[in-house]
Parts: structure tokens; C-alpha cells; sequence
């Protein structure tokens, strides 16, 4: 590898300040809800002709609360799958012939 | 005429001949120049077959260029020229020869218009491609090689049974829609399953690809794979059993992308979910779907680059890739964290980047054909792509806080930058202008990507995913990134088949021990024959049945270089 990693003590950025982050947090959630609202505007003054193909689509904000509780699940189950299958780093290491 | 009638695949593949006796800045050079003359060979030479010869009664279609292959093939010069500039820094002769002759064999394979040149071009894909792995020059990357190589020859060796079955079902070699219920269609369908990394096939691909040279694993990423999925599509298309696999392909390998700790393992895990999106595309089969399979290999070949390209640029600098140990990053490499956001979005299909303009295709032909089901996990899978290639990525690499001192470091060099550049550039230009793209699909279309009701539900999927991200951070319910190994489906033949051998022996040898002389006397006069059989000049070292057939198809390749090379 061309450059070997120094440790010195970085400088500061916005995004190092916790107040920062937590802002970011709020913004995204105020996107979301912004969002789940478009669709239910949308049900009453058909603002950009949702179009779908299954009735489950126009239930206001489906693809939004599909989204969210398959993350959570995945990344629930994810962490259990670890119980099964994770070992140490070296856990190959000693491969012979 | 010479330029129409030759195979697009001999000219990187003669250029790696080249550049095996060429000094560095030639070799270079080649790497710069071929994928432009290849590109404008592809414009220039009409469709239809070409560089068509007889030979033991096949025919042998060098170059078959028509709606489908051009897709691939227009792409598979643009990953080269790119992943040539990324790799330009490199002083490697063995790199460069096997990323020219690699990526020819890839073209060549994408052109074939028979089983024949189709076989040997995939052969050659394994045979170059894993020096790629082997130029680590570590003892890991070596047996990973080797492993990579095992399996890569496995493939080739049941495309090499399905076809020879198919010659003699049909006397045809010709590699048109074959379908499972053709002669030896099993046998091709699971040869190309192997390279496009169908569950339980697919191990080979997290195994080897992190273990490759940091501008190895952005040539690798680019062709194998893509290179199957058009088999597939050439071979299979409508195949209703590929939808199946190929949402399971899209499922799966995301639960292991969210705790696997090594980065350049998790985008291999994410590539092997984007090939399912592709697979779903060609097991459909409508002219959607195919363009749909088609728009998302190019795409995706793009993006993945480019996500391989930041990763590999973040190792280079760094000199680890392990989501533990690192973070913080923007800080020294902003150009670099950039570009992978980039490919980040255009993995996740945000609106304006390329992933949303390719995937939607897709997405809608699994709905408007009634696969709901379908449907779902690949709404699902999309919204976990977003998770785990769309934040996880770049958030552990470059803005998690390290648990150690903050990493500083430069930025990537000056090619890295401008390899990236350019990928980020098509990756946006494709996502705002995607008119382009579906211009040179194999079907026409009409489709619009950009309605309200699409852009307006994608957006809900994409920014609650990232809402579930920043939840299970903020609430510490999400995994942290641990060192580890995460065993996957190639522990079965790295240790419990290791294991039964070994206990077998064991077992053997405690067995004859306990039985008398007899038995004993038996087994070594055994061994005796054999060893007589197999010495050098003995029966059964000397040329078999088998290899006959592989000298003959061994001395057909020559043939065919001879008549269309010279």
C-alpha cells in the first residue's frame, strides 16, 4: 500500500458535533412524514395520480411502512443469523491441504 | 472484409498476447486505446453473423452481433476503458495481461454465436481472470484463487457435457434459445447458473472477489457475472424457473451484507442480489423484462464499478477495508466519498441515478405479469439494498466514528479519481437522461420512469429504509461491525466435507489396522497396480477417451484464431 496510515488528531467538522447528527436525524424524519402525507393528499385531491397495479399500493404511505419494517426485520434477523454463523476472524486461517 | 470478420473478443484478447512482451507504458497504452478501436467495431460492422466457419461439421459463428449482444458489448467496453484508467498506476505485468485477455475472452463469449466458441471463450474467461486473484501474491489469495478456479472449471466443464449432448441431440451448436427441455439443457443452464451465482452456486464470488488486487476485483466485478446473466438471456429467456431463483438471489445475500464486516465481501454480496434482480428479468421473458435485464446489467455494471472503485481506493490508501476499522474518512479522501455516494444512490435507485431508470423495469414486468410474490421480495430486497450498499458502505467507510484514533490519509491518486469521475458521470447521466439507454435495448419502448406516482413511492421506500437505518443506530439496536468470519455455503466443501474425508481416512486406517495381514496385503497390492498403471508410460497416464475431446476442441481453438487471427 502506497501511503501508511498516520493517527493524529483530526480536525473538526460539522458533522463531528452531536447536535449536528440529531439535526440531520429530525430532517429525515420530517422527509418521512412529509412523504406518508403526500399519499394521503393524494387520495383527496389526486395531486400525481398514484397509479398501481395491486390494491395494497394505495394504501397511503404502503411502500413507506414496507420499507421501514423490512429494514428493521432484516437487520433484527441479521443480528440473530450471527448466533449461527459468525466465528472468529482467523477461523480460516489454519487451512491446510 | 478483415475488420467485419473479426471476433470482437480477439482484439483485447490479441492486445493481452501483446502486452505480454510489451514494456509498461505500451501496455498501458493498450489498455487506453483497444476499448475504443473494440467500441468502434461494434458501431461500424452491420448485424447479423459474421467470421462463419465449418469445421467437423459445426458451425462456428465468431460474431453474432446483433440487438442483445450489443448491449453487453457497448458496456463491456465501456467497464474496460474505465477499469483500465482505475488500474493505470499499477506496474504489474501479469495484471495487465490477465485483465486484457480476461475481458477479450468476456467480449469474445458475448459475440459467440455457437456452443463451441462460446465453451472456449468461457474457459478462458476462468483461466485469465484468476491471475487477477493470484496477484495478491498472498497465501490467502492464493487458495481462494485456486478455489475460485475449481469452481469456474466446473462450470465450463458442464457447459463443455451440455453441449457436446446438445450436438449430438440436434447436430446444431448453434447458441440460440436452448430452454431446460432442449438436449444437455440442464447441463448448460447449471454451467451458466455457476457463473451468474445462483443460491448455493454462488459461494465462489464473496469467496475470491475480496481477495483479488484492489484494481483486480473492478475488472472482475465487471464480466464474469454479466457475462452469464446474457447466456441466460440468450439461452433461457422466459425460463419460469429463473424467477424463482433469482428472487431468492435478491433475498438472501443481504442478510449476510448487513454483518459482514469485510466492505469489499459486502458489495460482493450485494452484486450477487443485483444479478437476482437480472434473473428475475430474463425468467419473465417479456420484452419488459428482457430489456429490464438488460438496462439493469448495464447499469449495474457501472455503479458496482464504481462502488468497487471507492472501496478499492479506500484499501489502497488505507490498507485495510474492514468496516471495523474504519470511519471518518470524508475527511481525507471528499473526492472519493463522493463518488461512492454516487454509486451508493445509483444502487439504491434514487431518482436521477442510473439504478432507478433499470430497475423499475424490471420491478414492474414482475407485477404486471401477477407475480406478487415476486413482487414483494423484490420491493424488499430493494429496500435492504439501500441498507446495506446504500448507507452501510459509505456511512462505515467514510462517516462512522472509528473506534480508534480517526484514520487520516490522502487522497486516492489522480487515475482512481478520474476512473471514478467518469462512472459517477454515466451513473447520473444515464439516472437524468435515461432516453439513451433505452434506445439501444434489445426491444423498443415506450416505458416513462419519471411519473409522480413512481418517484413519490420510491422516495417513501428508500427515505424510511435510511429512517430504519438511522433508528437502529441511534437507538443501538444495529449491529456494530465486528471482526469476524462469516460462514456462508462454502464452509460445506471448506470444512464439513474436509472433515467427513479426514474422518473417513482415519476410520480406513483404523479399520485395516484391526483386520489381518490379508486384508492388509490386499489393499497394498492395489496400491501396486495402480502405481504400475500410472507411472509415466503406464495405461492409464497415457491419453484417454475424455481428453481427446478436449485436444480436439484445444486444437479447433487454435484453428479458428489461425483463420480469423491472421
Amino acid at each position: 500500500m502506497s501511503a501508511s496510515p498516520e493517527f493524529r488528531e483530526p480536525e473538526r467538522y460539522a458533522l463531528d458535533r452531536p447536535a449536528v447528527v440529531r439535526r440531520i436525524y429530525h430532517v429525515l424524519i420530517v422527509v418521512c412524514v412529509l412523504l406518508g402525507l403526500a399519499d394521503v393528499a393524494d387520495l383527496i385531491w389526486h395531486i400525481y395520480h398514484k397509479h398501481g397495479i395491486y390494491d395494497v399500493e394505495y394504501l397511503p404511505n404502503f411502500y413507506g411502512f414496507y420499507g421501514l419494517l423490512g429494514c428493521i426485520f432484516l437487520v433484527l434477523s441479521a443480528k440473530q443469523l450471527r448466533k449461527v454463523v459468525m466465528r472468529d476472524e482467523d477461523y480460516y486461517d489454519d487451512d491446510v491441504d | 472484409m478483415m475488420w467485419t470478420e473479426l471476433p470482437p473478443g480477439l482484439i483485447l484478447l490479441l492486445g493481452g498476447v501483446l502486452a505480454a512482451v510489451l514494456p509498461h507504458h505500451g501496455r498501458k497504452a493498450l489498455m487506453l486505446v483497444l476499448p475504443f478501436v473494440g467500441f468502434w467495431q461494434l458501431i461500424d460492422v452491420p448485424n447479423g453473423d459474421h467470421a462463419v466457419v465449418t469445421l467437423f461439421g459445426a458451425e462456428l459463428v465468431g460474431s453474432r452481433i446483433d440487438s442483445l449482444s450489443l448491449v453487453w458489448g457497448y458496456i463491456f467496453y465501456i467497464a474496460a476503458l474505465i477499469a483500465g484508467i482505475f488500474h493505470l498506476h499499477v506496474r504489474d505485468r501479469m495484471q495487465d495481461v490477465a485483465a486484457l485477455t480476461y475481458m477479450g475472452s468476456a467480449v469474445g463469449a458475448i459475440f459467440a454465436g455457437d456452443l463451441i466458441s462460446l465453451f472456449i471463450y468461457w474457459e478462458l474467461t476462468a483461466v485469465t481472470s484468476v491471475f487477477l486473484i493470484f496477484a495478491n501474491r498472498t497465501n490467502a489469495s492464493f487458495r481462494a484463487g485456486i478455489r475460485y478456479l475449481i469452481v469456474q472449471i466446473a462450470s465450463g466443464v458442464l457447459l463443455l457435457g451440455g453441449l457436446i449432448i446438445h450436438w449430438r441431440g440436434t447436430g446444431s451448436v448453434e447458441f440460440g434459445n436452448l430452454g431446460l427441455d432442449a438436449p444437455g439443457g440442464l447441463l448448460i443452464f447449471l454451467g451458466f447458473g455457476i457463473k451468474a451465482a445462483f443460491p448455493l452456486l454462488h459461494n465462489w464470488l464473496q469467496d475470491s472477489y475480496p481477495q483479488a488486487t484492489v484494481t483486480g476485483t473492478v475488472f472482475l466485478s465487471s464480466f464474469t457475472t454479466k457475462m452469464a446473466i446474457y447466456t441466460l438471456a440468450r439461452g433461457f429467456p422466459g425460463q419460469e424457473e429463473l424467477i424463482w431463483i433469482g428472487a431468492a438471489m435478491t433475498a438472501f445475500p443481504i442478510f449476510y451484507a448487513v454483518i459482514e464486516n469485510d466492505l469489499r465481501k459486502v458489495l460482493a454480496y450485494s452484486l450477487n442480489n443485483q444479478l437476482g434482480y437480472m434473473v428475475v428479468g430474463v425468467g419473465i421473458g417479456t420484452e419488459l423484462a428482457l430489456n429490464g435485464a438488460a438496462a439493469h446489467a448495464f447499469t449495474h455494471i457501472l455503479y458496482k464499478g464504481l462502488l468497487f472503485m471507492s472501496m478499492g481506493a479506500v484499501l489502497y490508501r488505507v490498507g485495510t477495508i474492514k468496516g471495523s476499522e474504519l470511519g471518518g474518512l470524508y475527511k481525507s479522501m471528499p473526492w472519493t466519498a463522493g463518488f461512492c455516494i454516487v454509486g451508493a444512490a445509483s444502487i439504491s435507485a434514487f431518482p436521477l441515478f442510473s439504478g432507478f431508470i433499470s430497475k423499475s423495469l424490471i420491478i414492474t414486468a414482475a407485477a404486471e405479469e401477477g407475480y406478487w410474490f415476486v413482487w414483494l421480495i423484490l420491493l424488499f430486497a430493494s429496500a435492504g439494498v439501500f441498507h446495506h450498499s446504500g448507507i452501510k458502505i459509505p456511512y462505515f467507510a467514510f462517516f462512522a466514528w472509528p473506534h480508534q484514533a480517526q484514520k487520516t490519509c490522502r487522497e486516492a491518486p489522480l487515475n482512481m479519481l478520474l476512473a471514478m469521475g467518469i462512472a459517477a458521470v454515466f451513473c447520473v447521466g444515464i439516472g437524468v437522461f435515461p432516453s439513451y439507454l433505452y434506445a439501444i435495448l434489445p426491444y423498443q419502448t415506450d416505458f416513462v420512469p419519471y411519473t409522480g406516482s413512481h418517484v413519490v413511492t420510491q422516495l417513501q421506500l428508500l427515505l424510511f429504509s435510511a429512517l430504519a437505518f438511522a433508528w437502529l443506530m441511534r437507538t443501538g439496536l444495529y449491529p456494530p461491525e465486528l471482526k469476524s468470519t462469516v460462514l456462508d455455503f462454502d464452509w460445506v466443501y471448506r470444512r464439513a466435507l474436509h472433515r467427513v474425508w479426514r474422518a473417513t481416512v482415519e476410520w480406513g486406517s483404523e479399520t485395516s489396522g484391526a483386520l489381518t495381514g490379508g486384508m492388509r496385503g490386499w489393499v497394498n497390492n492395489v496400491i501396486g497396480v495402480a502405481g504400475r498403471l500410472g507411472r509415466p508410460g503406464g495405461l492409464v497416464s497415457q491419453t484417454s477417451k475424455p481428453g481427446t475431446g478436449v485436444l480436439w476442441l484445444t486444437a479447433m481453438l487454435g484453428l479458428y484464431l489461425l483463420v480469423f487471427g491472421l
